[in-house]
């Protein structure tokens, strides 16, 4: 049989084009909702990520921007006011744990 | 700028916000998307942004010329043209070191002392991806599949796409190329799914691929000849898993942040340890490369219409040009012949298609035999050489060695890995729905929890993802 490498090439990606796609049926959101559930999600990294957020911080190699120092500031205090309310103790807490089952 | 850290977070919601501000001007969103896409890949190295944008404007002038070309030969001659420039350059970056180590070793066995001097050439990051997606683009044209676009934004945008530049997934130039047409919907963002498909992806490569290679396979595999049967099993079971876990990761990861620009992808990896077949295998494993290698190379060659010869010859091609797009050693060249002989074999047997008809002990028997058949084909891919594949291989018979790996923590990660390939394959899009039913905020924030869970839960640094070297 004879082979046309365009129209059959082609024709096997379309067989299979619509099983690969992971949206088929899936539920959509406005923009508006998603610009929500971001904000959310960020405000609530946010506080309970605050050590790694510091982290971070501290380790950009910002030295020679003007302002650095606000980052750095900014950074400490938001991680001390999280610590006053306990928050970073949650990822602490996971941290020890798989620590703990890491080293049998 | 790595997938799971804070740097992309930063500059990711920088860029939603951005190109969702401007999404009445779709020039504009176009222009915001390439200049992030160049951002972001300048962040390894800003010399390759050139490369990158010549690669873009070569087979943009191509596929013009290729649609203005009424002669059926011209447009085979550019078509030509474009294919040898695309390979052409990832032959100097990627293959030209491989070549002349090679030349030296073959003349200095042969008694020769004259060495060619070894060039010192960095590999740029994604140059295997962004080649192969130049090439779909114009093939694509050639065939009359998809117009040439007459904006070079468009061709700019479809070859540096941040989600997908670096490791894939090869995005067809057919699918993409109407999505960039398109003016953005801003009712219709698949946000839960894409959110979904992210948090997966972080909890893939940042826990269970990163404590496989720290705790056990980079240090079996960097000397194997220390280790017994057990923990070399182990290991080969921790690399499959690792591998698996690491580049689906990164293909979940695009996939999602893609979704959440509007852009769909589509699945680059459906459950492929659960394969009954090496046919089956490449049906599930990094799709979008086994589909742009049978499309454009396996199916050209005269696929499986040209005799039985002819198709396992071409079988064979096909799967050692796979392998050598891996990287440049021998090793990757090995694993292409043994993933071919794989599937001409099995093509010889009739393996694949009595597949479905079989009874299901039959059927789980396969599915382990393939596993294993794939963990021994990762022996070489993983290998440094192949003198350090064959004393892994030797390893099995050294049974005095004592079995340090098989710890609750190391099966626990391995059995993890493996969950994800016999929970049903719609599992994303079914929690999905689920987490949709909660209200936007309340789905925010317990996305935001789990991402700080994931990071808890990972151990520290991120290791590179294991296809940014291809």
């Amino acid at each position: 049989m004879s082979i046309d490498p365009n129209t059959d090439a082609n024709a096997a990606f379309q067989r299979h084009r619509n099983e690969l796609d992971i949206t088929v049926g899936a539920p959509s959101q406005r923009l508006g909702v998603v610009v929500a559930m971001l904000i959310s999600g960020v405000v609530v990294a946010a506080v309970f990520g605050s050590g790694a957020m510091r982290d971070w911080a501290f380790e950009l190699t910002l030295d020679a921007i003007p302002g650095a120092e606000l980052v750095f500031a900014a950074a400490d205090t938001w991680h001390r006011w999280m610590d006053w309310l306990g928050a970073p103790d949650v990822f602490d807490a996971i941290h020890a744990w798989i620590e703990r089952w890491r080293l049998g | 700028m790595l997938f799971p850290t804070l740097d992309f977070g930063l500059f990711f919601l920088i860029v939603f916000a951005i190109a969702w501000g401007v999404r009445g001007s779709p020039t504009g969103r176009k222009a915001v998307l390439i200049v992030a896409s160049y951002i972001f890949y300048g962040y390894w190295d800003w010399r390759f942004c050139f490369l990158l944008g010549f690669s873009s404007l070569a087979n943009y002038t191509a596929g013009l010329w290729i649609d203005r070309l009424g002669d059926a030969r011209q447009r085979k001659l550019v078509l030509i043209v474009a294919v040898v420039i695309n390979l052409g350059l990832l032959a100097y970056f990627k293959y030209t070191g491989f070549f002349i180590e090679s030349l030296n070793d073959a003349a200095y066995s042969l008694g020769l002392e004259r060495e060619l001097p070894f060039l010192e050439i960095i590999l740029p990051v994604g140059i295997s991806f962004f080649t192969f997606q130049g090439i779909s683009y114009v093939a694509d044209v050639y065939r009359r599949v998809i117009p040439a676009s007459r904006s070079v934004l468009n061709v700019l945008l479809y070859i540096s796409f941040f989600p997908q530049l670096v490791a894939g997934p090869i995005v067809r130039a057919q699918i993409f190329m109407p999505q960039i047409e398109k003016p953005a919907d801003p009712n219709r963002i698949f946000a839960s799914i894409g959110i979904t498909l992210i948090l997966i992806g972080m909890f893939k490569k940042v826990v269970i691929a990163n404590y496989l290679a720290t705790e056990m396979v980079d240090n079996v595999f960097f000397d194997p000849f220390f280790y017994g049967p057990i923990d070399l099993l182990l290991a080969v079971y921790g690399y499959a898993i690792q591998i698996y876990c690491d580049f689906s990761a990164y293909s979940d990861i695009a996939i999602g942040v893609a979704l959440l620009l509007g852009f769909r992808f589509q699945k680059n990896f459906n459950q492929p340890y659960r394969a009954e077949s090496i046919q089956d295998f490449w049906r599930r494993w990094h799709i979008s490369l086994s589909s742009w290698l049978r499309d454009y190379l396996y199916i050209p060659l005269g696929g499986s219409r040209a005799g039985p010869l002819r198709t396992r010859l071409n079988l064979m091609i096909t799967m050692l040009l796979g392998g050598i797009w891996h990287g440049a050693a021998w090793t990757f060249l090995f694993w292409g012949f043994l993933h071919g002989l794989g599937l001409v074999v099995e093509r010889m047997l009739g393996w694949g298609r009595s597949a479905a008809r079989r009874p299901v002990w039959q059927k789980v028997l396969a599915t382990v035999l393939v596993f294993h058949f794939v963990c021994l084909a990762w022996i070489f891919f993983r290998s440094e050489d192949f003198g350090t594949a064959l004393t892994y291989l030797g390893g099995f018979a050294n049974f005095s060695a004592p079995v340090e790996f098989a710890t609750p923590f190391i099966i626990g990660l391995l059995l993890v890995g493996l969950s994800f390939h016999f929970v049903p394959h719609d599992t994303v899009e079914r929690t999905a729905s689920v987490v949709r039913r909660l209200p936007p905020v309340a789905q925010g924030a317990l996305g935001g929890l789990l991402l700080v869970v994931i990071d808890a839960l990972g151990p520290e640094g991120i290791a590179p993802f294991i296809y940014f070297q291809f």
